[in-house]
């Protein structure tokens, strides 16, 4: 059969899965922290054509012909998939909210000496109501850009879909009735810059802010996640981790930072200071609406010419079928 | 065609945060209202079509193409920020000040006129009425809604008079002529308002059981810095700018997705025109 037919079926098919990753980045235009995913198309691996039964013909030119061998005419690629959806981690805008339980996290963390890209996430995790005063399992561990928290009726800090939040230690962070925290913290909770847990108290007689440790939970779970293209997209805004480099949390980051720093390894810090917490702002989708839009449309485009070629091909072949041979046509 | 449902998703959700904003818009004038803000977040996504293992060698990301389901609405979360403060002059009514809700009760009665059950509410609404109650023999403040204000201890505050001259001090003391001791207005603090279920008519169930004082569950809110104003009422928290931001915000994602549905409609279009000549 014609070698375009299944061409162009390939390409209609890899447009209709280039069309739905576009369309889920729309659909998720307003969801905070969400990262676009950007479809790859790959051709189909390279053929040689080559003329069957001919050793007369002509030479191509840079392709010789070999005597008793068919006649090499070119590279062919019989299509085209998409291979794979890219997140692309930019930083979203960042919106206020003014509740005291969204975050945004900004970074701008240098990539690592190997030159492999690094991003910051919230480590979050789903645990069973009976495991919830350990750390949390390194498997059950997810990956969120996602700050728009609440409490539960237990009073732990938690996503929209559940997840618990955790900080430095993987615990799950309890800012009411915590048995360790005395008082409830509730929506007293100060998380600062560098994502350390705070109580703020107002002094009765001098009205000042005060502000106090949590005893529990010093520190927001902040997760460096080297080469975060590897990290699986599980929905429901979090990530799995599946990479070889494993994630380091952000203290560990930031001592190695110091160390290299010490010991003359770099000059300029690569973590410390080069990312933020801000409490009552939220980071909002990095969807593009009008470059998704133009995407939509020359997708629409693309799949319509190549239904064009199928049409124009199948007319070749009505061609063959019913006009060549027939007699007294 | 997956993306027919993944912008259908969306939509539902988008229009789901609609009402919300409407909601909110329509309660701009009530007194103690507090706005909710709608959060979207992701569905489920899916690996699909694995692709031939010669493939994998070249690719950054993991195996197979992911094609996620949509959006939804995830929550919708209260935005606890105090509303301004509206001077009215009306010596029942009271502003807090801070974080801390007015218990209200309400009682239940079955059809022998016997007490069954007591309603118990949290509410921002300080406009209160003084007004004769059968039940209580009294004077009492009640709410629109009917709901009886409570004291410091969850009783209802029931005067044998109707009281004139009456103050109320930011530490929530009700003092009044002809009254042999002034009484405590209870302020209480809660520690996760986004729990409490609102029941509308500007109020939320505080969830204690039949008789339970509210100290069982709750601390007063005075500890926590929260006066009280007289002749002052809470306005809404809702900002009309903010809100109208968020309509057009909401209006072009809606937009935005039901032209992917008509992208994605056309493209099905396309592909059943293959064989139409």
């Amino acid at each position: 059969m014609i070698r375009g037919l299944y061409t162009s079926a390939s390409g209609m098919l890899a447009l209709q899965n280039r069309q739905e990753s576009l369309a889920n980045n729309l659909a998720n235009i307003n969801t905070p922290g969400f990262k676009q995913d950007v479809g790859v198309m790959r051709a189909f691996p390279e053929q040689l054509l080559s003329r069957m039964n001919d050793h007369e013909g002509l030479d191509v030119p840079g392709i010789p012909t070999m005597p008793g061998q068919p006649a090499i005419i070119g590279r062919l690629h019989t299509g085209v998939y998409m291979s794979e959806a890219l997140p692309n981690f930019a930083q979203g805008d960042i919106e206020e909210t003014r509740n005291p339980y969204d975050l945004a996290l900004m970074d701008n963390i240098q990539p690592d000496q190997n030159g492999n890209e690094r991003r910051l996430f919230y480590s979050v995790a789903r645990i069973e109501q009976a495991n919830l005063a350990q750390p949390a399992q390194q498997e059950d561990i997810r990956y969120t850009r996602n700050g728009n928290w609440s409490v539960n009726s237990e009073g732990y800090l938690v996503t929209a879909e559940g997840y618990y939040v955790l900080d430095s230690s993987n615990q799950a962070i309890r800012i009411n009735h915590d048995p360790a925290l005395g008082t409830n913290v509730g929506q007293n909770l100060k998380i600062n810059e560098r994502g350390e847990m705070m109580q703020v108290t107002i002094d009765p007689i001098t009205k000042e802010e005060q502000y106090t440790a949590l005893p529990t939970h010093a520190r927001l779970g902040l997760a460096v996640v080297t080469d975060p293209q590897k990290l699986v997209r599980e929905g429901t805004n979090v990530f799995r981790f599946e990479g070889d480099i494993a994630v380091e949390g952000i203290d560990l980051a930031e001592a190695n930072d110091q160390a290299a720093l010490a010991a003359g390894t770099y000059n300029t810090p690569m973590v410390e200071g080069r990312f933020g917490t801000q409490q009552g702002w939220r980071e909002r989708s990095n969807v593009d609406p009008s470059q998704t839009m133009t995407s939509m449309m020359s997708v629409l485009r693309a799949y319509e010419a190549n239904q064009r070629v199928i049409t124009t091909i199948d007319g070749t072949l009505e061609k063959a079928a019913n006009e060549i041979g027939r007699v007294n046509g | 065609m997956q993306s027919l449902n993944i912008s259908t998703s969306a939509m539902r959700g988008i229009q789901q945060a609609l009402d919300n904003t409407a909601n909110n818009l329509s309660n701009i004038d009530t007194i103690g209202y507090k706005r909710r803000v709608a959060s979207f977040s992701e569905l489920l996504t899916d690996s699909m079509n694995e692709q031939p293992a010669a493939d994998n060698k070249n690719r950054n990301s993991p195996v197979g193409i992911r094609i996620g389901s949509g959006a939804h609405l995830a929550m919708t979360k209260l935005d606890l920020g105090q509303g301004s403060l509206k001077q009215t002059d009306v010596p029942t009514d009271v502003a807090i000040e801070g974080d801390g809700y007015f218990l209200v009760t309400r009682k239940i009665k079955d059809a022998n006129n016997v007490t069954v059950d007591e309603e118990s509410r949290f509410t921002r609404n300080g406009s209160f009425k003084l007004s004769f109650d059968q039940d209580e023999n009294g004077y009492v403040l009640h709410t629109s809604s009917g709901h009886i204000l409570t004291d410091d201890s969850g009783t209802n505050i029931v005067f044998p008079e109707p009281v004139k001259n009456i103050s109320i001090s930011p530490d929530g003391a009700f003092s009044a002529d002809g009254m042999p001791a002034p009484v405590k207005i209870g302020v209480w603090n809660v520690e996760n308002p986004d729990q409490l279920k609102q029941v509308g008519e500007n109020l939320f169930d505080a969830e204690l059981a039949f008789r339970a004082g509210p100290q069982s569950k709750y601390t007063s809110a005075y500890d926590n810095g929260v006066t009280l104003l007289q002749g002052a009422l809470e306005s809404s928290n809702v900002s009309m700018t903010e809100e109208m931001s968020q309509l057009v915000n909401i209006q072009r994602a809606y937009q935005l997705n039901s032209r992917a549905v008509g992208i994605s409609d056309q493209m099905m279009g396309i592909a059943n025109q293959l064989r139409s000549r």
